[in-house]
């Protein structure tokens, strides 16, 4: 078999971060090959590498055997062929599939005139080709995730990509799309083609011809599937033995409070997936509910309406017994301090990156009397108290007087946690809380929220990642289509899970 | 009788005065299209106005005049799209620094080089037949050649922008410049192509303005037309059928506003701002549903896609 | 240690960068000069000593200052709270009429009350007339870029159409209105030039502005909504209520620089109160970086230039535009100095980087 692309002596850092360390790879014609590693391994810097969006520092690059110089990704795509499927869509929202798919290659009529009916046959084969049912003239911006990245998909054949990347493809997809997917990607080996196909999930890996681990920017593992086990991979991911036990087995039936509690929650007209059609929960003290799903089953919804950002076209809401449906506006709920929330999106909506970090750590005006005492600042306790803050959770900072934005993902969700968790509340909802963090930053998150759970807490966890909903919750739920089934701890396993978050209802 | 002619009147000017909002109009959507919003599309306008005065007068062409104003424009605009493209400039402050610019520009150049002669106007050009149709042949299809052809020009620039490849590179660089370099095309060329055929159009529209509607130059002539053509781009849900419409519409009140003057006594100030009053309105209507607005407007590109 | 290397590159980068642009300016300004016919160097010197040269000139800066100070202070205001406020000069306009007609109609009053009457008066007016916009952009999320430029021109035929057809005595030639009573003049502070005391109010107000940005919860509320409205949001401020409390503030400080205007040069309203005042603000504002304190700086300077203007238009005859060009100048040249502080910045870090520096 031959090489379709290698790497060798790979190295990319950023300031004093070596994203990548000397990397050696490579990916034979016709494979599908997996590169495993948990986050901030440096999955990610490399495949930027490879597509032409970052240039290393240092490294070679060969492909079909002879050197390559991708300089851009114009480069990678139109000379070496190389193509990529990423997390955020490439795609342009207001146009047509058709219009995405060929965008870099527009098909003409006397000279000008775009010809849609070139389009809309390109498109036809590429559908019967890939088995995905799409119409051209359908927008984008219309459709479902899943339904985008199969649109990437067929790009990358329309450009006739020999090399593909999917950089965490399953993120969004449910498991039987994932499925769909792999059978696809077989069919792709099958032709020549090759595959790097970047993951954190073993199974998928697992699923893969030839698999290599990265762990803190170096390789510290390639080989076949057929010579790794389970065990095998984990040690190479991680350097000390992990393993991902449920909470749940150890949770003893006590009898507990309840601090929150949804009664019969319906959102919008209940014609979108996401509306809540009929939702109810509870979330009681001393422990975590995780509710886990596909994005866009409902989660939004139900954040939303705790928040007070949402008016509910239904239900009640019940804090510590007190109904507040009718004062569920953020500034209720925080100057009262009835709730903590670290939303999902830590530089998007979570902090503050213009402000220094103290401005951040403060935030929450239910404490506003603290900090700005008869309207007037206090300085000193501010600088004390954020001081504090930065070395209880360990941000990596010049000091309470920088930026927010000079954090790294980690710092900054560090201090996102750190500023609501040090609110004097009993209930805490969290959502994706360790999203895009390396796994020593994600345990840490994890230990805290186990904490504040057994210091008396209540905590509502909201999360895409299965691994972690499992790892952390005391009782767990699954969201699907805007309906909520929660699960007694017999059935809280992988298999179960899966298939309640596709709807497939589960035989008793 | 009196109000078959002052209703005459009003439709007549109301389609002569429109060219010179519907041009800028129609440059502004181009260039807002594909990302780049220029505020100083009012500066555009009166540099062409004096650049147009002044080279007709001494050259007696009109289209000569015309050319020139329209090339005034175009290299404003060139500054613009450097400071905003290249440099990454806040496109806001820069267009009201162009605007400033370009006012005080041909100000300067008027009191300097002091010319004051009234100039000939385009002489109407009636379509053969058309023209007979009673009320409406007069009003509409004895217009100046100019206004015909920048009626055409809508139709053109309408099939470039929804039929062309051209048109949907425009439109991607505005929506998801990210996307557009992906696919391999050039945004930054794209944007300056555009930015500058906003300059263009709009030094044009003012040069119409000088040599085609008042056969002369006087300082701050546009009166705010550059600024009712971005309202009128965002009226027309950025298409340039809707736009021309904006523009009759906006040209109508202010030409109906000449006749308010006349016939009752409200009080002319009352009535200049009609326009800018109106405006604000549909926009705040508007912005509710903004479903067609450009999705990176204003904000600049770095290439490879970091924001 | 290294925190401050690095914050004394900053500022020798801010300055620098500062300089540079400056420069530029003049390279083409000085261009544009000697191609029309004149003399550069008299040009410069003309504008220096018309900004400076004697104590009148320097008061004739100061008058100018005043306004611009005024507007920028609203302006910084409404920017740090992320609202594109370009409406100064409609609500300068305003609060000019509104200080106009308490200070011509209010007879009998003691001076201080009078002033004070007035100041709120077009405090208030110019206030609500930004609020509006305000209002416009939490209820129906209309962009505020485009209302607030549109306001401008409506604000200023609406002044207008009071100062013709009630303010306007009938045998006055051009428009303007009966002169204020002398009780509302602001007092002369240095003997000998025009020198009014508005431009003492305009710094005090600096100064005002600067405590409550830092040091009151308003400010760090405005400030938050600035830098996220939706993390505001979720932390509980009252995101709209903010916005309309600093749209208001900023529509009344620019409405204060109409009073000064009315009060203290001309005593009396006319029709063309202001040469572009709240536009030049922006510009200031933006070079000040939203810094009231830096306001009063850059409001000096910009009075200066526009002082030195007037002076090389009526000495040595160059028509006013060019003034306006080179303010448009300054505008547009600034905006490139945040990009040159980068590159210094970046330029010392790669040349002097020193070991052990992260």
């Amino acid at each position: 078999m031959s090489t379709a692309l290698q790497a060798v002596g790979i190295v990319k850092s950023y300031d004093s971060l070596v994203a990548n360390d000397r990397i050696d790879f490579d990916v034979r014609k016709g494979e599908l090959h997996a590169l495993l590693g948990e986050n901030g391994a440096g999955k990610s810097t490399l495949l930027n590498v490879l597509y032409g969006v970052l240039k290393p520092d240092a490294g070679t690059i060969y492909v079909n055997g002879k050197k390559a110089r991708i300089t851009s990704t114009r480069d990678a795509i139109l000379k070496y062929k190389i193509g990529k499927v990423s997390q955020y869509s490439d795609l342009v929202p207001s146009f047509t599939v058709g219009e995405n798919i060929l965008y870099g290659d527009i098909p003409n009529k006397y000279g000008f005139f775009i010809d849609r009916a070139k389009i809309k046959q390109t498109v036809g084969e590429l559908s019967r080709a890939t088995g995905f049912k799409l119409n051209a003239e359908t927008i984008v911006e219309d459709l479902s995730v899943g339904e985008q990245q199969h649109i990437e998909l067929m790009k990358l054949l329309y450009q006739d990509a020999e090399i593909i990347f999917l950089d965490e493809p399953s993120s969004l997809l449910a498991p039987q799309e994932v499925k769909k997917l792999f059978v696809l990607l077989k069919d792709l080996i099958r032709k020549g083609r090759s595959v790097i196909f970047v993951t954190h999930k073993l199974e998928e890996a697992l699923d893969c011809d030839r698999i290599t681990v990265l762990r803190a920017g170096r390789v510290t593992l390639t080989e076949e599937r057929k010579e790794v086990s389970k065990d095998i991979l984990l040690k190479a991911m991680f350097e000390e033995k992990i393993t991902v036990a449920s909470r749940c087995a150890r949770q003893e039936d006590k009898k507990r409070e309840s601090i929150l509690e949804v009664q019969n929650l319906i959102t919008g007209e209940g014609t979108r997936r996401g509306n809540l059609k009929n939702v109810s929960f509870t979330v009681n003290r001393g422990e975590i509910f995780g509710i886990a799903g596909i994005a866009g089953n409902g989660q939004k919804d139900i954040l939303d309406v705790l928040t007070g950002f949402l008016q509910p076209k239904d239900g009640n809401i019940l804090l510590k017994g007190k109904d507040i449906t009718a004062s569920l506006s953020p500034y209720q709920l925080r100057i009262n301090n009835l709730l903590a929330y670290i939303p999902e999106g830590r530089r998007t909506v979570g902090s503050c990156l213009k402000l220094p970090i103290s401005e951040n750590l403060i935030m929450g005006v239910g404490r506003m009397s603290r900090f700005y005492p008869n309207g007037l600042r206090d300085t000193r306790e501010i600088k004390r108290f954020s001081r504090d803050l930065i070395e209880e959770y360990g941000v990596k900072t010049a000091g309470p007087n920088a930026k927010a934005s000079s954090l790294s993902g980690g710092n900054l969700q560090k201090m996102i946690v750190g500023r609501e968790l040090s609110i004097e509340t009993d209930l805490l909802i969290v959502a994706q809380p360790t999203y895009g963090l390396d796994f020593k930053t994600a345990e840490f998150v994890h230990k805290r929220l186990i904490e504040k759970a057994e210091e008396g807490k209540g905590i509502l966890l909201i999360s895409k990642d299965l691994d972690e909903v499992m790892k952390v919750s005391d009782r767990i739920a699954i969201i699907y289509e805007g309906e909520l089934r929660e699960l007694s701890c017999r059935e809280v396993d992988l298999d179960t899970i899966s298939r309640l978050m596709v709807g497939l209802e589960q035989d008793c | 009788m009196v109000l078959y002619s002052a209703i005459f009147t009003i439709v007549t000017s109301t389609v002569t005065s429109a060219i010179a909002l519907l041009l800028p109009a129609l440059g502004e959507n181009i260039s807002e299209r594909s990302g780049i919003l220029n505020i100083g599309v009012e500066g555009y306008m009166i540099v062409g106005s004096i650049t147009s005065y002044l080279f007709y007068v001494s050259s007696g062409n009109i289209w000569l005049g015309l050319l020139m104003g329209m090339l005034a424009g175009g290299v404003l605009s060139l500054i613009h799209a450097v400071f905003c493209i290249t440099l990454k400039c806040n496109q806001v402050i820069c267009g009201i620094g162009i605007w400033l610019l370009g006012l005080g520009l041909s100000g300067y150049i008027f009191r300097l080089l002091d010319v004051t002669t009234i100039t000939e106007k385009f002489p109407p050009c009636p379509i053969p037949l058309l023209v007979k149709i009673p009320f409406f042949g007069p009003a509409f299809f004895n217009q100046n050649i100019f206004v015909y052809v920048s009626l055409a020009l809508v139709l053109i620039i309408s099939i470039i922008l929804s039929k062309t490849s051209w048109g949907l590179l425009n439109r991607g660089a505005g929506d998801s410049p990210f996307s557009t370099e992906m696919a391999g095309h050039n945004v930054f060329f794209i944007r300056y192509i555009s930015t500058i055929i906003c300059g263009l159009l709009s030094g044009l529209g003012g040069a119409y303005l000088a040599v085609g509607i008042l056969s002369r130059f006087s300082e701050g002539m546009t009166n705010g037309r550059g600024f009712i053509a971005i309202c009128i781009v965002i009226f027309g849900g950025w298409n340039p059928w809707k736009i021309l419409f904006g523009a009759l519409f906006f040209s109508f009140i202010d030409s109906f506003q000449l006749y308010l003057q006349v016939w009752t006594k409200i009080p002319y100030p009352l009535l200049i701002m009609l326009p800018y009053l109106l405006t604000i309105i549909v926009v705040t209507y508007i912005s509710r549903r903004s479903k067609n607005i450009p999705r990176k407007l204003a904000i600049p590109y770095i290439r490879g896609g970091a924001e | 240690m290294k925190n401050d290397a690095k914050g004394q590159i900053e500022v020798v980068a801010q300055i620098g960068s500062f300089m540079l642009s400056m420069l530029m300016v003049f390279i083409v300004f000085s261009f544009l000069i000697v191609i029309s016919g004149f003399n550069p160097v008299a040009v410069y010197q003309g504008l220096i000593v018309g900004a400076l040269g004697t104590p009148g000139a320097l008061g004739q800066t100061f008058i100018r200052m005043g306004p611009i100070l005024f507007c920028s202070l609203g302006l910084a205001v409404s920017f740090r709270c992320g609202m594109w406020n370009i409406g100064s000069e409609g609500q300068l306009f305003l609060g000019a009429l509104a200080a106009a007609v308490v200070a011509i109609y209010l007879p009998g009053v003691p001076k201080v009350i009078h002033i004070i009457l007035a100041m709120a008066a077009s405090f208030l007016v110019g206030g609500i007339w930004a609020g509006l916009c305000g209002f416009l952009k939490t209820r129906f999320n209309a962009n505020e870029v485009i209302t607030t430029l549109l306001s401008n021109f409506i604000a200023i035929w609406i002044s207008f159409y009071f100062l013709k057809y009630y303010l306007q005595p009938k045998w006055a030639f051009n428009p303007s209105s009966l002169p204020i009573l002398s009780s509302a003049e602001l007092p002369i502070i240095l003997k000998g030039t025009l020198l009014h005391g508005g431009i003492l109010i305009a710094v005090i107000c600096a100064f005002i502005v600067w405590f409550m940005m830092k040091k009151t919860s308003l400010g760090y509320s405005i400030d938050t909504v600035g830098a996220n409205k939706i993390a505001a949001k979720y932390s509980g401020i009252k995101v709209n209520r903010i916005i309309l409390i600093s749209m208001f503030i900023s529509g009344g400080l620019a409405g204060l620089a109409g009073m000064g205007e009315v009060l203290g040069v001309h005593h009396l309203l006319i029709r063309n109160i202001s040469p572009h005042y709240g536009f030049i603000a922006i510009a200031a504002v933006f070079i000040a970086r939203l810094n009231p304190i830096g306001a009063i700086f850059v409001s000096f300077f910009m009075g200066a230039i526009l002082n030195g203007g007037r002076h090389i238009q009526i000495i040595m005859g160059i028509p006013t535009h060019l003034v306006d060009i080179l303010v448009a100048l300054f505008v547009i040249f600034m905006l490139l100095q945040p990009l040159l502080a980068k590159k210094i910045i970046t330029a010392w870090f790669t040349n002097f980087r020193k070991t052990g520096e992260d």
